[in-house]
């Protein structure tokens, strides 16, 4: 079922159209990652789901229902929303942040203790040292945490991100996508990210829609992206050095395990990417592994010949 | 022993300690006059030296002279300035009854005086500055202030200085037109405030506006208070001519109303500018944010903006605040009241005591209004986030 439907939706300011005819499902429980350079209408499109942008043709659902058919507070209180910088207001503690859109709607303050207090511990941050902190007594990764828990406080279907790790440096910001990952997984629910940024997207992304100027060239899984790419703009954008390692960084050995157990001193975790498979043959140098899940039964084995296999272009 | 490489003098203390110096050699300390206008008879301190009292103050100088050029440690300078300043007030209250020997008679602090004074609050003040209070424990040093001057004043050492008898002279118009003065300080200041910020969200809001809105308050800023206070004679005076109903407020062309409205016209720069400014230094990110988790206008400017300029809006009033306290006294001229009219009282007399009688508590007025609101702005600035 599609959470979020953006049928022939363009967006003009005078004859310059920012968005053009651009139309998207996405699915319920998924991420998809909007991928463009600067000036390509990925963030007007997401701005426009919560009406921070005006549509001027075209409509957007979500969850089934017209966005216009509810007052702008409303429908931007039904979802999270995660900018660039995480604009967490500086005059107020983490839980007040924290408890922003639950005591707009209302929540009763035990239910918004309760709320931030689970929080907090989802993001690995412990009330009783973080609740009463202001933002600038924290560092730029747990900014971002709080950021993304603010969103997600008032448990919506919905989370909307400009850019939200944009301002991390590379170590923290590879925590925090897996980290994202992860609470997505545990509450599946619907996250549309913008990003400039074509590994993030491939990191993150279920499905990946590239714009240029204004309109969608491709949205597909990263896969297609990789293999198919419908534009030459779209080859520019993932690189042509190390396709194959991008491709099976995308597959897990478990859905490409072959259900046979081998003579081999190497056995690796179901969860790891078919490169990560293939960095660990070569480094031990062994011609084969076992696949075994995180119980530690053994699903069966991959050889070095099948990951080359998988690796090659369709 | 001492450690000459360590030794270091400052030269701010260096300068303190000559000016010091020299005024107590080459200045006047006290005048003594015949009667409250005559010319009078200057007295340098060296020729004082005959009062036990020049003695005291002398020996407190050099105790404070010698800490400041040899020790570094704020304690010790902060101690020896404070001792010297009490005992200059208590000296020339002592040194004033000993010449005052006629009711008549009028004994003014000199140059010598003003200068020590000046020295001996700079040095003090410095080493506050240097000890980096909290704002709230600057409040606590300012109220240690005000209560041991108001007793070294309620004691009556000072009693007999010129000053002291014109205060007694007019004891109840005193008081009076120190409420008046308090009330159109502050009258105005709510007044500029509850115009000056709507105004300023306003302006912040439409930036074609604020252009023409700061513009035409800075060009109003300009005018001479004096020929503003004219200029509103005439517009208000046909306003209570006209209408009854204005007149039964109090409107006419003189007295309080329009200095009230002249101050308020001075006073809307400052809150004006002040709050366009500290909205504009509201992260974009956070009016974002704020906006798209569903805020709506008002909580956007009542729980977002407004806070977070308030700082700044806050060093605004301290500026009408501080300057308000200085105008109100022009207001005097027109008949507004205020401790203005000591001061125009004064120099109509020649009389030099009565314009301090009204200038004095107009620069304590000031300094206590300036510290209170720094140490408020002071404690409510959030530290801006990090990127």
């Amino acid at each position: 079922m599609s959470m979020i439907s953006i049928r022939q939706v363009s967006k003009c300011y005078g004859t310059f159209a920012a968005v053009d005819d651009v139309s998207m499902e996405i699915e319920q429980g998924t991420i998809t990652a909007l991928v463009g350079t600067s000036g390509s209408g990925k963030s007007t499109v997401l701005r426009m789901i919560n009406r921070l942008t005006d549509i001027s043709t075209g409509t957007i659902e979500v969850n089934g229902r017209d966005i216009m058919s509810q007052s702008p507070t409303a429908l931007r209180r039904s979802m999270g929303y995660v900018i660039q910088g995480n604009g967490l207001f500086p005059h107020r503690t983490v839980a007040q942040n924290i408890a922003t859109v639950p005591q707009l709607l209302q929540w009763s303050t035990q239910a918004i203790t309760q709320r931030v207090n689970e929080l907090l511990e989802l993001f690995n941050l412990d009330p009783a040292v973080y609740a009463h902190k202001l933002p600038h007594q924290l560092s730029g990764g747990q900014q971002q945490r709080v950021g993304v828990a603010r969103a997600l406080a008032a448990k919506p279907q919905v989370l909307l991100m400009d850019e939200p790790f944009g301002a991390l440096d590379p170590v923290i910001r590879h925590k925090a996508q897996v980290d994202l990952l992860a609470v997505q997984q545990q509450c599946g629910i619907t996250i549309m990210l913008v990003t400039h940024d074509m590994e993030e997207a491939f990191a993150l992304g279920h499905k990946i829609a590239v714009m240029h100027a204004g309109k969608v060239l491709q949205y597909g899984t990263p896969e297609d992206i990789l293999v198919r790419p419908a534009h030459p703009f779209c080859t520019q954008l993932t690189g042509t050095t190390e396709r194959s390692l991008k491709l099976l960084a995308l597959i897990k050995a478990q859905d490409y395990v072959t259900p046979q157990t081998l003579n081999t001193p190497l056995t690796l975790p179901a969860e790891a990417t078919l490169r990560e498979v293939l960095a660990e043959l070569t480094w031990q140098g062994q011609p084969a592994a076992n696949i075994a899940n995180s119980a530690g039964q053994v699903l069966g084995s991959l050889t070095l010949q099948q990951i080359l296999r998988a690796g090659q272009a369709r | 022993m001492i450690r000459w490489s360590s030794f270091r003098l400052d030269r701010v203390s260096l300068l303190l300690v000559l000016i010091a110096g020299l005024s107590v050699v080459y200045a006047a300390f006290v005048t003594i006059k015949p009667n409250r206008i005559a010319k009078g008879e200057s007295k340098y301190l060296v020729e004082l030296l005959d009062q036990p009292s020049t003695w005291v103050l002398l020996g407190c100088l050099v105790v404070w002279a010698v800490v400041h050029l040899l020790s570094t440690r704020v304690r010790w300078r902060l101690l020896s300035a404070n001792v010297a300043l009490w005992v200059l007030l208590i000296s020339i209250g002592v040194i004033a009854t000993t010449f005052a020997t006629k009711p008549i008679v009028r004994v003014t602090p000199s140059s010598a005086f003003w200068l020590l004074f000046g020295v001996l609050s700079l040095s003090i003040t410095d080493s506050w500055v240097r000890l980096k209070l909290k704002p709230w424990y600057r409040l606590v040093v300012l109220g240690f202030y005000l209560l041991v001057g108001g007793g070294v004043l309620w004691s009556g050492v000072l009693d007999d200085l010129a000053i002291m008898r014109e205060f007694y002279a007019r004891e109840a118009k005193f008081w009076q037109e120190a409420l008046r003065h308090l009330q159109l300080t502050l009258g105005a200041l709510s007044v500029a405030l509850l115009i000056g910020l709507p105004l300023g969200v306003w302006s912040f809001q439409v930036p074609a506006l604020r252009q023409i809105v700061l513009q035409t308050l800075s060009l109003v800023q300009t005018i001479p208070s004096i020929a503003l206070f004219g200029l509103l004679m005439a517009p208000l005076g046909w306003l209570a001519a006209q209408s009854t109903g204005a007149q039964a407020l109090g409107i006419s062309g003189i007295g309080a109303a329009p200095a009230l409205v002249a101050l308020v016209i001075y006073n809307l720069l400052p809150i004006v500018a002040n709050t366009v400014i500290g909205l504009e230094g509201v992260a974009p990110a956070v009016r974002d944010a704020a906006k798209g988790m569903g805020l709506t206008r008002a909580q956007r400017l009542w729980q977002v903006d407004i806070p977070l300029a308030f700082p700044v809006i806050l060093t605004g009033v301290r500026i009408v605040l501080v300057q308000g306290i200085g105008l109100v006294t022009v207001a005097a001229l027109i008949g507004g009241g205020g401790f203005g009219t000591f001061v125009f009282q004064g120099l109509g007399q020649t009389s030099t005591d009565l314009v301090l009688l009204g200038a004095l508590p107009i620069v304590g007025l000031a300094w206590v209004a300036a510290v209170i609101l720094d140490a408020l702005a002071e404690s409510l600035t959030v530290t801006e986030q990090a990127a």
